[in-house]
């Protein structure tokens, strides 16, 4: 069943240096209960994607077309008051930085109890408070330091306490904009079994946004590949993995380390495209090894291949 | 809590060592100032018998060491000196008599800048690169930048002589205050307290214009300031992350502002302190009775003593005022603790 279906979204950065075309007519659906890796690197438009669909973005960067269908609504026409009702309660979000997402001056307890009170009036304050407990609690953190403020916690604590803070609700959808990124790879697998146990428990659905291909393949159910704006590729992380389609998929595994060194690394040359004039045709054309004449004149469009989406002229 | 029981503890014990270099150099500067002040009081013609005698009676024949003990443990004991020129009375009691009516002033000056800056300031940061922004930043820089007895004379000039709705000068009606003691020295609390609630009127509007002038020049600066710490807070990430969380904006501001006030806490309480010792300019436009006003006038008359004493008093009173700032910041501010 579809849970969030994002249809030719295009999202906009106005800056000095010109517009930047940060989300480029990118669709994508999501299915209930699924954990999808949004895998790109930085710059790709992967986290303005996620936060154009809860419209959090920076003031500068605006939505310009396109539509945000969640549970059968379109996001994107919904008042700023009607979709405050839907942050943190419906669709939550975890963050890249653990360190600077909660407020410093404020006990962990009181931010998941705001949280809970904002969008759920009639419940009393010492029930919030029980559920705060049994929310950290289940996110591994010991109930009694909810009087703790976030500088007396670790990082991959206060990683567990934003995650807290997001399944609180229990919400239909949880977009982790690199949740583990500021980590250690340790506590990184931690958070990840985590969110995997909450999916499983909860049915909750994820978007996984990430630039590492390799974690985003353990973990998710299907993975999502974005350059330049664009949605490359979209299909489940088997498949993906062990058979890219696009060009751009299969550079990135082939430069993914491995420790054994039995294989050799293969970095993707060139750099990613200034998006304030990207490249025509395909923005990928410039670095693509099977360029084609006709890749830089139009751009590819979507197609099907094997249950799978690809947008490359290799397919057509 | 005990944290915050032993941040209070230790910062209090630490000013201990910070009142002592600071009397220690209020000493100093004063002995090695040229002249003393004993012949720039007489004047240079004066008898030597005289000068001497004078100076055996303010003690400044004795050793440096005795005069700095004397000194140290006459200030532990409350004594700040007697002034030289006014019939020997205790700087203390001089101090007494005109700090009520610079604190008064400087409450509601202070209250003025605060209200008027955390404001604008959060106006102008909330909405900065707009239109209202720019407007408030020009009157940011106006305001700091105006001459307050320009200002002050413009206030008297229109709500005084020409409109006739408020007092010029002074802090009362002196006709209001025959056979009636002041408790605190407070005007507008002495009224209240003695049940004359005319007295308390009469001072409020004597404040006005004042209150006014002070607070409008001083608020320039708590509006940038405000106006600086909001941008910065508000591109921090728990903004986004609160926001996220579908936070109505009021709780997301409350988040931003208690962030954003930091830093502003500090500037208040040191201008709280300076804003005591006197508003030189203000009181004198107003002819207000204060500390300004007094300082000046001793100033003019090389009164030493009464001098000393007063920047000795204030010093301890800055002081205090930084020990309790601190220990405020450790109240909002988690940490802020050992």
């Amino acid at each position: 069943m579809t849970l969030l279906k994002i249809n030719n979204l295009k999202v906009y950065y106005y800056t000095r240096r010109g517009i930047v075309k940060a989300v480029d007519n990118v669709s994508l659906a999501m299915n209930k209960g699924e954990m999808v890796g949004l895998v790109g690197e930085s710059g790709s438009g992967k986290s303005t994607l996620g936060l154009s669909i809860i419209r959090v973005l920076p003031p500068q960067a605006k939505i310009i077309s396109g539509s945000v269908i969640f549970n059968g609504t379109d996001l994107l026409k919904l008042s700023e008051r009607e979709m405050r009702k839907i942050r943190g309660k419906e669709i939550s979000m975890v963050f890249q930085d653990p360190l600077t997402s909660l407020d410093p001056l404020q006990k962990i307890g009181d931010q998941i109890v705001e949280t809970i009170l904002e969008h759920e009036p009639n419940i009393s304050k010492q029930e919030a408070y029980n559920m705060a407990k049994k929310a950290l609690q289940e996110v591994g953190i010991p109930p009694d330091r909810i009087g703790n403020y976030p500088h007396q916690l670790s990082g991959g604590q206060r990683q567990r306490v934003m995650i807290a803070l997001a399944m609180v609700l229990k919400p239909k959808l949880i977009i982790a904009d690199e949740p583990t990124t500021a980590l250690d790879v340790i506590v990184q697998d931690r958070i990840m079994e985590l969110l995997s146990a909450l999916k499983k428990e909860y049915g909750m659905s994820i978007l996984f946004i990430t630039h590492d291909l390799a974690l985003a393949a353990e973990r998710s159910d299907k993975i999502a590949v974005m350059y330049a704006g664009h949605l490359y590729e979209y299909g489940s992380s088997t498949d993906v993995v062990n058979k890219p389609l696009h060009p751009y998929t299969e550079g990135l595994i082939e430069s993914i380390p491995d420790v054994f060194m039995r294989k050799e690394i293969k970095e993707i040359p060139g750099q990613p495209p200034d998006l304030t004039k990207p490249p025509s045709g395909c923005r990928f054309h410039p670095r693509c090894p099977y360029r084609m004449p006709k890749c830089s004149r139009e751009e590819p469009p979507i197609l099907q291949v094997n249950g799978r989406l690809v947008k490359c002229w290799l397919y057509s | 809590m005990a944290s915050l029981r032993t941040y209070v503890i230790v910062r209090t014990l630490m000013t201990i060592p910070i009142v002592l270099i600071l009397l220690t150099l209020v000493f100093i500067i004063l002995r090695v100032m040229p002249g003393d002040p004993i012949t720039s009081m007489v004047g240079m013609k004066a008898p030597p018998e005289y000068i001497e005698m004078l100076k055996e009676k303010a003690g400044l024949n004795k050793p440096l060491i005795i005069q700095y003990l004397d000194y140290l443990f006459g200030i532990l004991r409350g004594d700040f000196g007697r002034s030289l020129i006014w019939g020997e009375r205790p700087v203390l009691y001089e101090i007494f008599d005109h700090l009520p009516a610079t604190i008064e002033l400087t409450i509601f000056g202070f209250a003025v800048s605060v209200i008027i800056g955390l404001i604008t300031g959060t106006i102008a940061g909330v909405r900065s690169g707009t239109k209202t922004d720019n407007a408030l930043r020009i009157y940011s820089i106006l305001a700091y930048a105006t001459f307050i007895p320009w200002l002050g004379m413009m206030f008297q000039l229109i709500f005084g002589v020409y409109l006739k709705l408020l007092p010029i000068s002074g802090r009362i009606e002196p006709s209001l205050t025959i056979d009636w003691k002041p408790v605190t020295g407070l005007y507008v609390l002495d009224g209240i307290l003695t049940g004359r609630l005319d007295i308390t009127i009469d001072a409020l509007k004597h404040l006005i214009l004042p209150s006014i002038t002070l607070g409008i020049v001083l608020s320039g600066a708590y509006t940038r300031l405000v106006r600086a710490n909001i941008i910065e807070v508000l591109g921090q990430d728990f903004v986004r992350a609160a926001k996220a969380r579908g936070l109505s904006e009021i709780k997301v501001l409350r988040h931003v502002l208690k962030n954003a006030f930091i830093p502003v806490l500090t500037m208040m309480g040191l201008q709280f302190a300076i804003l005591l010792t006197g508003a030189v300019l203000t009181e004198t436009t107003f002819s207000w009775p204060g500390m300004g006003t007094f300082l000046l006038e001793r100033i003019k008359y090389v009164d030493y003593t009464t001098i000393q004493g007063t920047i000795v008093f204030f010093a301890l009173f800055v002081s205090i005022v930084n020990l309790v700032v601190d220990i405020l910041y450790a109240l909002i501010d988690p940490r802020i603790r050992y």
